[in-house]
């Protein structure tokens, strides 16, 4: 099965059946494709997390060709988020986009939601009944509403707590990626107990790929050290639970080199060891249920991958 | 966030590193530090990799192929 060229095609259906100005729908389509093949790019010893809607209906014993629509969905409604994030944060989106000015790139985001939508209100093409299709609506609006809620809280509180990063992060990609799995699983079942554990896995997966960011926020913090010393919210909130200061000497680079770089490397340490926390949350809740071995395994190995750099813990 | 506490220790008291490698669930009760099940888990797969403590943080400042 090419998941990639599956989604592809399902978003260009999508676009042929909608009226819209030929530019501006080939700049959807374009930059969907564009943002495809980064993930698909990116990941070599797993599949990448985009196919989390696959497999969790291949898990659950039933064709994954039936996940087409709530795969190419989910992608879009993820690719939408990216951008509207890129706008929020005065960065460029994608290297084809930089020709475009945020309006543009504001409006493609916009676009991609309604032609998710449009899919959702399709799933008659991937034989869905009509009460699957209605639940799996009800969840993506829900999830987009939360994650709006984790961004209000990302860009509105100047100094966020521990407790508030984690939940933030869980509201973000935690939510995003919960509902990735529960709409993979919910083409194959109507179980609640099963459907439950997908949305919980994925919840973790979805914490860990957060971590990820914030692993590329220290980065950014390590390289600005020297000239500005605001530190990542992540990197903030570490050092005050441990009741150091973020404006210390020895966190923003002008103290003793050795401390400075064990500071840095404990933070680093912590999150990875919140990411194998993560990971044993998520292989737990696929323990609880019989899946399909195959499929199961592929998760597995996406998962270890995501959350060790690929190294097996199992 | 116990996990927080343990990172920090790892990387700031060398004699912690130390005997957490040699006797984790004991070292862990003479510091008076729980942990969840789950965070126990994280501890004892980041234990049991080759060098996980000497190394510490430093071998993962870069940042994944596939972060966005």
């Amino acid at each position: 099965m090419d998941a990639e060229a599956l989604i592809c095609d399902r978003l260009a259906l999508a676009l042929r059946r909608i009226d819209l100005a030929p530019s501006y729908r080939n700049l959807l389509l374009s930059v969907g494709q564009d943002y495809l093949q980064m993930q698909f790019d990116r990941f070599k010893a797993s599949e990448p997390p985009v196919c989390l809607p696959f497999l969790c209906c291949e898990a659950n014993g039933v064709n994954p060709l039936r996940a087409v629509g709530v795969t190419t969905s989910w992608f879009l409604l993820q690719t939408s988020a990216h951008m509207l994030d890129k706008v929020e944060d005065h960065e460029p989106a994608l290297p084809g986009l930089s020709p475009y000015g945020q309006g543009i790139c504001t409006n493609l985001s916009t676009g991609m939601m309604f032609v998710a939508e449009w899919i959702l209100n399709h799933l008659e093409l991937d034989c869905i009944d009509a009460g699957a299709a209605w639940d799996i609506q009800r969840a993506f609006h829900e999830t987009v509403l939360s994650v709006c809620s984790g961004q209000h809280l990302d860009l509105s509180v100047p100094l966020p707590d521990l407790a508030t990063c984690w939940e933030i992060a869980q509201k973000k990609s935690g939510s995003a990626f919960g509902l990735g799995c529960y709409v993979g699983a919910r083409v194959a079942t109507n179980q609640t107990d099963r459907l439950l554990h997908f949305d919980k896995f994925g919840t973790a997966v979805g914490t860990i790929v957060q971590i990820s960011d914030d692993l590329k926020d220290l980065e950014a913090d390590a390289i600005k050290q020297a000239g500005n010393h605001t530190l990542s919210p992540m990197a903030n909130a570490y050092l005050s639970y441990l009741g150091l200061s973020g404006q210390d000497p020895i966190y923003s680079g002008f103290g003793p080199k050795a401390q400075t770089d064990s500071l840095q490397n404990s933070l680093i340490l912590y999150l990875r060891l919140e990411a194998m926390k993560y990971a044993e949350i998520g292989r737990s809740e696929l323990r609880a249920i019989p899946l399909a071995k195959e499929p199961h395994e592929r998760i597995l190995k996406m998962l270890n991958y995501l959350s060790w750099l690929g190294v097996a813990v199992n | 966030m116990t996990l927080a506490t343990v990172a920090y220790r790892i990387s700031t008291d060398v004699s912690f590193a130390e005997l957490l490698q040699m006797n984790a669930e004991e070292t862990l009760r003479q510091a008076g530090i729980t942990l969840e099940k789950a965070e126990k888990k994280a501890l004892e797969t980041l234990l049991a990799l080759p060098e996980s403590i000497s190394k510490a943080g430093n071998y993962m400042l870069t940042t994944e192929p596939w972060a966005a």
